[in-house]
């Protein structure tokens, strides 16, 4: 986050030496970048430049956000892997993210969710006839719609397995806040790589004990739409797709259900 | 572009855009809490408007008519505007005129920060004078809605209900961390549908108000301040709650 600091104070100075909406240089670290102010220009840049491209800002945060070991990342760059590789992957994270959260599926999905945070809050104890004060709202609703999201998604056992996955996954969050995707002079902080190593640890064991290493089972129309061992239907169904591909090992896994966690 | 590309481009996105919409989802959520609860005119009539579709009124809560409720919808988009800050990153290949005046070179980095767009107020009036009625540095959740005449124009994303309809109509680049960009990673749907049913269930089973409405004002981040990333109210802001039935 200081790198970003730094350079977003360099962006203050300059803008206002540089008029109401004139485009202008930030030249501070090795690689200068122009800031785009008025609608119109970045109308036209972004209807004419095309190169960092959606596909290569998921391969950046894959590779440095997620930790994605570098053979799965060849395939995810299409340099590795069959066609039937590159299909299953296509599949997994295009064709099931639609199949789950649009339409009926998503709202079983929300049903789920629903029902979780309420009961969450249900849980604090809050009275009908007077009122309790929350000092930190932030820091409260913070904690509790993250984990009514993740246990909505992963299922329940996620936080016995792995008992400070929320710790950490907010550590995580806070460390590489600020991280660019595309821009060269951002880059990952130490501290973001050691907290992400030990969420894909925890991830791992949660993975290995519910999903069954390699051999994940087949899931059925009839299942239930969230499991409290396996998580929502959608996840152990893409869970199963990546165990598929052979060079997705399990921690390329652990990477992938980060990169759901951190959506 | 190899084949690979097209995997991430999904239904209704560019494939050459993106913004760092990182974990967007849950400040959202906060912040759209934050400012129904500070506006208590604002709160009581939003809450009506829940209970329509709340459990008071049948078995379940009505997720879609709850997730597509005008007010829900120009809520989400105020907040999306306000209180969060993206970044949308391009690269030239070749030079690329932006007008008459301004040139780029071949091969630069160029950014665009999403409040420069979100609090242009002569681009926003140019678009729907409507929205400007209250300065753009100001939190407003009724910005998005039109009168209903206007909805049966053709090409209106609008929804009726009532009076009033949201419609984002020719405002998505002005608003790009919620009209253009890369969606999150599960979908604008799923993002819609969280933070609607968040709030729903927060203020359909719960009373909740600001302890401290001085106080909130003097700890809002300064819109004009911050390029991007997560902004958070600048101290501690406390809220009271209280259950509105012994039922559960």
């Amino acid at each position: 986050m200081c790198q970003s600091s730094t350079s977003m104070r360099t962006l203050r100075g300059n803008r206002q030496d540089y008029g109401e909406f004139g485009p202008f240089f930030v030249n501070a670290g090795p690689q200068p970048f122009l800031v785009v102010r008025d609608p119109k220009h970045v109308n036209k840049v972004s209807n004419v430049s095309r190169q960092i491209t959606p596909a290569a800002f998921r391969l950046e945060l894959f590779d440095k956000v997620y930790g994605l070991p570098a053979a799965a990342l060849n395939l995810y760059a299409g340099k590795a892997g069959s066609g039937a590789d590159l299909k299953d992957l296509q599949y997994a994270h295009v064709t099931l993210i639609e199949k789950h959260f649009t339409g009926s599926m998503l709202l079983n999905n929300s049903e789920t969710y629903i029902s979780i945070l309420s009961d969450n809050l249900h849980n604090k104890m809050f009275q009908v006839g007077s009122w309790t004060q929350i000092e930190d709202t932030w820091a409260f609703l913070r904690q509790v719609v993250t984990r009514c999201i993740l246990t909505s998604i992963f299922g329940s056992d996620l936080f016995k397995q792995y008992s400070s996955v929320m710790k950490d996954y907010s550590e995580f969050s806070d460390t590489i806040e600020g991280f660019v995707p595309g821009l060269p002079r951002y880059w990952v902080p130490g501290a973001a790589t050691q907290v992400r190593d030990r969420l894909l640890t925890g991830i791992e064991k949660w993975l290995r004990a519910n999903l069954g290493g390699s051999e994940s089972a087949r899931i059925a129309d009839e299942d239930p739409t969230w499991d409290a061992n396996k998580g929502s239907k959608f996840f152990q169904e893409r869970d199963h797709v990546l165990s598929n591909i052979d060079i997705l090992d399990m921690k390329a896994r652990a990477a992938e259900a980060l990169s759901i966690m951190h959506e | 572009m190899s084949e690979f590309d097209t995997r991430w481009i999904r239904k209704g996105t560019e494939p050459d855009r993106y913004s760092s919409s990182l974990s967007i989802m849950v400040p959202c959520i906060i912040w759209s809490l934050l400012e129904v609860a500070r506006a208590p005119e604002f709160a009581d009539e939003f809450t009506t408007g829940l209970s329509h579709y709340s459990p008071s009124h049948g078995a379940t809560y009505n997720i879609q008519d709850l997730v597509g409720m005008p007010l829900m919808e120009s809520l989400l988009a105020e907040t999306m505007r306000l209180r969060i800050a993206a970044i949308e990153g391009f690269h030239t290949q070749k030079t690329l005129a932006l007008d008459e005046h301004w040139t780029v070179p071949a091969d630069t980095h160029i950014i665009a920060v999403s409040h420069d767009m979100a609090l242009n107020t002569k681009a926003w009036e140019s678009v729907r004078a409507r929205t400007v009625e209250k300065p753009l540095a100001s939190f407003w959740p009724k910005r998005f809605l039109v009168g209903e005449h206007s909805s049966s124009k053709p090409g209106t994303k609008g929804r009726s209900a009532g009076v009033n309809t949201f419609s984002m109509a020719g405002l998505e680049p002005l608003n790009m961390t919620l009209g253009s960009g890369q969606p999150p990673i599960l979908g604008r749907d799923y993002l819609r549908t969280i933070h609607a049913m968040t709030i729903a269930v927060l203020f359909n089973e719960f009373e909740i108000q600001l302890c401290d409405h001085e106080l909130f004002d003097a700890v809002l981040p300064p819109a004009h301040e911050t390029a991007f990333g997560v902004l958070r109210p600048l101290e501690k802001v406390a809220i009271r709650i209280k259950k509105r039935t012994a039922s559960k």
